[in-house]
């Protein structure tokens, strides 16, 4: 394969007298190529082009005021255990959604309620995290801005008829 | 070809970065967000899927001077284990260490949202209010 030659005392020095005795030098390259192309597999298999992506949450002051919200106004989240989905307006019942179908509810809430749309989600604490990432990032694809993360306590846990399993 | 090969290895030479050995896996969730993760002055907070927080200045080195890792039996460095309760002084801690320290909360996407919620409380408590949860790049 790759080898790099002298060139040989007889194309050289035409008018010149002929130098007798001079070895022609072969260098063998194929051995660092070899490892040139090895190293060059390795960086390209460990190499990670795709960093983490990063979502920014910025949680309300401790001692945040209260806002009254028409009920008509107010989608409730609630997700129990390990990961389903129920919502509900204002004082309704909850129903179960499927969390394809969350999309179609946001932009069905937002076009009722435009701007004032609040949004209240309520995760178990025993719901996975996954969850809970999967909502707040349907809810920036939506813009819907306003949403409160409160505790998901006994009174979720009852209307939800889950017999304290969420808690 | 050869001067092309060599060209692609210095690049992916000076390219990869390694990733620095983590002793927890971390299964991240997926989203849509598109925000860059800062890469210095962090301090990550990371649930695993078994509920284990840790906390990361992102350097070994840093780790175990502030004691968020210390060496087991085997003489290697292991992240150490917290509970919520001591959250709040260790990263105030950090924060003291690196006043432009930015928070990165980093859970695996089975962990329990429990874990994640104390996290969150405890940095509404010291009034860190703003955070990064690292996640992946949704494919949609």
């Amino acid at each position: 394969m790759g080898a790099v030659d002298t060139p040989s005392g007889s194309s050289r020095g035409a008018g010149g007298k002929k130098k007798k005795g001079r070895v022609a030098i072969r260098i063998d390259m194929t051995p660092m190529v070899d490892v040139a192309f090895l190293l060059l597999i390795f960086f390209m298999v460990t190499t990670v082009f795709r960093l983490p992506q990063a979502m920014e949450i910025n949680l309300p002051p401790e001692a945040a005021g209260e806002a009254e919200v028409n009920e008509r106004n107010l989608l409730y989240l609630r997700v129990a255990p390990p990961d389903s989905l129920w919502f509900n307006v204002g004082f309704d019942k909850p129903a179960p959604l499927t969390w394809d179908g969350l999309r179609g509810v946001l932009d069905e809430r937002k076009a009722v309620s435009g701007d004032r749309l609040t949004i209240v989600a309520k995760i178990s604490r025993k719901a996975r995290y996954a969850t809970m990432v999967d909502l707040l990032d349907e809810f920036n694809v939506a813009k819907t801005t306003r949403f409160s993360i409160l505790r998901f306590d006994a009174s979720d846990d009852s209307l939800l008829g889950l017999k304290g399993q969420g808690l | 070809m050869v001067d092309v090969a060599f060209l692609l290895l210095i690049f992916f030479m000076s390219t990869t970065q390694f990733k620095p050995p983590e002793n927890v896996q971390i299964n991240l969730p997926d989203s849509h967000s598109s925000l860059k993760l800062p890469e210095s002055d962090v301090l990550i907070i990371s649930v695993s899927k078994d509920n284990r927080i840790n906390l990361s200045l992102g350097a070994p080195r840093l780790d175990a001077q502030i004691g968020f890792m210390k060496p087991n039996e085997e003489g290697l460095l292991r992240s150490v284990d917290f509970v919520p309760e001591d959250l709040g002084e260790k990263i105030m801690q950090a924060r003291l260490s690196n006043l432009k320290i930015r928070l990165i909360v980093k859970a695996d996407k089975d962990a329990e949202y429990g874990y994640v919620e104390d996290v969150m409380g405890v940095l509404q408590k010291i009034n860190m209010n703003r955070f990064n949860m690292v996640t992946e790049l949704e494919k949609d």
